[in-house]
């Protein structure tokens, strides 16, 4: 059962000048997700990765053609079903550090989508169980931003995004900003709290190694189209277009 | 031709980097590896002279016979893109954007020779054949907006080897680019070393990739190196249980479909993040993270060396390897 | 809204006097002076402001009764300063608070409009700050009658358009980061967002600019009133102690230099405690990791 179904899409930030000929920001993708799979998203700068993930959660205004979460037709939706949108598709962002607002409390942020979802305040037993879960002790709740590492920031904003109980998540190079010692942590974070959750699940990156290792379905993204989409396994290991081709040998190289 | 003796660079009061030894033969490519505050970049800033104004540093870096440290800055300045040239990390915030590109280059050209227009000209179009660059005419009259990232690196690499250094420090250059490009990057690097006959000094975080230019690769954690050896006995052969960690906590591309898919088990990472500076523990600054930490590691631990140029400083080290 | 959590920034809890700034210290130090003087005036002066006293007119700074002298009709001249300080602080004040008020809800408004009406509205804005100020007063005098009114009118009209720019470009900064980004993630409103999470992080420019209007609002207060069309009398004002006392240069210097130097304390205070707000908050934001 596709939960996250997406037909003919195109997308420009200027959607006028795209219909009289300009290039679209994304052109004709045609992919489908069924609930409780793990999809990964990969393309290089340009690629429009990320205004892609914005699309899925609704944040950017629909251009042409259709996305549909959960039986529901993202373009078209009266404001109680945007905000039970909000409710059902989170987003995890690429710079934890720039996640949070810096004036706030960590406790106050991871309560932010349950006082603006559920309308109110959530109590200070239930954020300490939301941080426990991704590891992190209750004394977080009182610190500020900048006295915790990126990899601590990232798993804050995991809590506060699963907070609401979504069905699906997304994930904009999770951990692209996170020290190297530290990107396997959060990536098995994820792994395990998907599984323990049964959520859906869309992973954005540009390393084809992390997309490999935990996701079970990939399209490949490039100047805004799609080249090749297929099962991990199949896409990574043994690549039909000369592109995701190119990826793999350049990520191979380099890879230990 | 570089030596670096019983180098020790603070920061208000703390120890950013402490070096006891460290060497580049001529023609030598060597790997300088650590995480975000290890202090990597500080040593090859300081080499330039371009640590920050708060930074003391004391000891020996000493160039082809040349006292670095110290020196002032008028003369470092000389030394700077004529003998020692850098490329820096993120092309879009390193090239000028108001000025177009085949001036940049002539510019750097210009600062270390008195040779005329003519002579700058042709070694301009030289220097963007040697990087590679097809279309010299577009590319002289371009600004370095109007380039892709990893043309713009290109540029960057034209201009740290204008006047023909004899020492290339490339700090993390290809972090900002695509990994198709860092590819092509990495191999023009690689290549210009080898025609050029330049000592390479390649700083990153990524093991892979200072594997793939370097012969040589140094593990550097808070300031200080943990590991040096030939690059490729340091990744198949580590000695010290950080450089282990650093290799297992590598997301390394899967090749069999066993390494696909669901299970995260072989995911490993370090504990802990590297502590902010003057929070390092004593003796050996990794040991809080450790798994494999002795007692004998509460003390300063000196560098041992192995075999010729296989050293590390690691009281429990991997036994049965070098 | 009740929110216990939320608090300014990462200030430690306990700050050390000699950790502020110097211009801090001393630009409060002569704002609060100033403060205490004009509250002072509603409950005592050394003499009636209106007193006359034609037979000690003209008497020196530092005679017995009158510790800085009296004016040509032989009013007590600190009297008049305290009342001008009164008069000076509550134009400043007054005008500053209405314009930041409207100029921010205007940047703010303009800050999460599309960039068709961020152009419009910028280019007003750079006119609106181009007009000189003491025009628009000496016009406004002219039809709605010279005195306080005129000259608070004048100043907030003068000083929306500064405000509003001052707030744009850091708000459309604010805008741009993930965790505004995030808030719409979670169902936040635009409204929710500009007053929660972008106007606390530019209250600091904010403050800082405040300091320096008040600054330049005191200065054009004198200014207008020296010209005759600010706070008439009986109201004292500095300005026009200073313009009554020009023609008198040669027989009573001081009787120009007190108002003079009373605007000159006025100002540089404000000043210096803008300075010191600066400084205060520029190095927390390089402190953090």
């Amino acid at each position: 059962m596709s939960i996250i179904k997406v037909k003919n899409f195109h997308f420009s930030y200027q959607p006028r000048a795209a219909q009289a000929g300009q290039s679209w920001t994304l052109r004709d993708l045609n992919f489908s997700l069924d609930a409780g799979g793990f999809l990964g998203v990969v393309g290089e700068s340009g690629s429009g990765k990320s205004t892609l993930i914005r699309n899925l959660c609704g944040l950017l205004p629909i251009t042409r053609g259709q996305i549909q979460v959960a039986g529901r037709d993202v373009g078209s939706l009266n404001d109680s079903e945007k905000l039970d949108l909000r409710r059902s598709i989170q987003l995890i962002y690429q710079n934890p550090k720039r996640s949070f607002d810096p004036r706030m409390k960590i406790g106050m942020s991871v309560s932010q989508p349950i006082r603006s979802l559920e309308k109110r305040v959530p109590p200070t037993a239930e954020l300490e169980t939301l941080l426990a879960r991704v590891g992190l002790q209750p004394d977080y709740l009182d610190r500020f931003l900048h006295e915790l590492s990126g990899g601590q920031l990232q798993r804050v904003a995991i809590a506060r995004a699963l907070s609401v109980k979504p069905i699906i998540l997304l994930a904009d190079e999770p951990t692209s900003a996170l020290d190297v010692s530290v990107q396997a942590q959060a990536l098995k974070l994820i792994a395990e709290l998907r599984e323990e959750l049964n959520l859906t699940m869309v992973l954005v990156s540009h390393d084809l190694a992390v997309v490999g290792r935990i996701t079970n379905k990939v399209i490949v993204l490039k100047a805004g189209e799609i080249v090749e989409q297929g099962d991990t396994a199949s896409v990574i290991l043994n690549p039909q277009h000369e592109y995701t081709q190119k990826l793999r040998a350049a990520a191979t190289a380099v890879s230990l | 031709m570089l030596t670096i003796r019983d180098l020790k660079i603070t920061i208000a009061g703390h120890a950013v980097a402490e070096i006891e030894t460290l060497d580049l033969v001529a023609g030598q490519r060597l790997g300088l590896v650590g995480e975000s505050g290890s202090g990597k970049s500080m040593i090859v800033m300081s080499t330039l002279g371009l640590q920050p104004k708060s930074a003391s540093i004391t000891g020996s870096i000493n160039f082809n016979g040349q006292e670095l440290v110290g020196l002032s800055d008028k003369k470092m300045a000389d030394i700077r893109g004529r003998l020692i040239g850098l490329v820096p990390q993120d092309p879009t915030k390193s090239l000028n954007p108001t000025m177009k590109v085949g001036k940049q280059i002539s510019e750097a050209i210009v600062l270390h020779s008195n040779a005329g227009k003519k002579w700058v000209d042709q070694r301009v179009r030289e220097l963007i054949a040697n990087v590679r660059l097809p279309d010299p005419d577009r590319i002289l009259r371009s600004y370095p907006h109007q380039l892709s990232g990893g043309q713009q690196q290109r540029v960057l690499i034209a201009i740290a080897i204008a006047s023909n250094p004899a020492l290339l420090i490339a700090d993390e250059p290809t972090t900002a680019l695509d990994v198709t490009v860092q590819g092509e990057i990495l191999e023009l690097i690689l290549t210009l070393s080898r025609e050029l006959d330049m000592g390479l000094i390649f700083v990153s975080h990524e093991l892979g990739v200072v594997r793939f230019v370097c012969d040589e690769i140094a593990v550097i954690y808070g300031g200080h190196v943990f590991e040096v050896g030939p690059a490729q006995a340091v990744v198949n052969t580590p000695l010290h249980r950080y450089t282990e960690a650093l290799i297992s906590s590598n997301i390394a591309m899967p090749k069999t479909s066993a390494d696909i898919g669901r299970d995260t088990g072989a995911l490993q990472s370090i504990d802990g993040s590297v502590p902010a500076l003057g929070a390092f523990p004593d003796g050996c600054r990794y040991r809080n993270r450790c798994e494999h930490e002795i007692a004998e590691c509460a003390a300063p631990v000196p560098m041992q060396t192995v075999e010729g140029n296989r050293r590390h400083r690691c009281r429990n080290p991997i036994s049965g390897q070098g | 809204m009740a929110q216990p959590l939320l608090k300014f920034g990462s200030k430690p809890a306990r700050v050390r006097m000699s950790d502020l700034p110097a211009s801090l210290l001393i630009g409060g130090a002569l704002v609060g002076f100033l403060a205490c003087v004009a509250l002072l005036s509603f409950v005592w002066t050394p003499y009636d402001p209106i007193e006359i006293d034609v037979r000690n007119r003209y008497l020196p700074i530092g005679s017995d009764a009158h510790v800085l002298g009296t004016d040509k009709f032989g009013r007590d001249v600190l009297t008049q300063i305290i009342m001008g300080a009164r008069n000076s602080l509550f134009v400043s004040v007054v005008s500053t608070l209405i314009s930041l008020v409207i100029g921010t809800l205007l940047g703010l408004y303009v800050a999460a409009a599309g960039p068709r009406l961020q152009n419009i509205v910028t280019r007003g804005v750079d006119v609106g700050v181009a007009i000189p100020g003491i025009l628009v007063a000496m016009v406004l005098a002219t039809a709605i009658g010279p005195g306080n009114a005129a000259a608070i009118t004048a100043i907030i009209i003068w000083f929306i358009p500064v405000s509003a720019r001052v707030v744009i470009g850091p708000a459309i900064q604010v805008l741009s980061q993930d965790y505004i980004e995030a808030a719409f993630g979670y169902g936040r409103t635009k409204l929710f967002v500009l007053f929660n999470h972008v106007l606390p992080n530019i209250s600091s420019i904010i403050i800082v600019q405040a300091s320096v209007m008040f600054a330049a609002a005191i200065l054009i207060e004198a200014s207008l009133s020296f010209l005759g069309v600010g706070a008439q009398p009986p109201i004292a004002s500095w300005g026009r102690t200073l313009k009554e006392a020009q023609p008198l240069m040669e027989i009573a210097p001081s009787l120009m230099v007190v108002p003079g130097l009373a605007i000159v304390i006025a100002v540089l205070g404000f000043n210096l405690l803008g300075d010191g707000l600066r400084a205060l908050y520029d190095p927390q934001q390089t402190r953090k990791r």
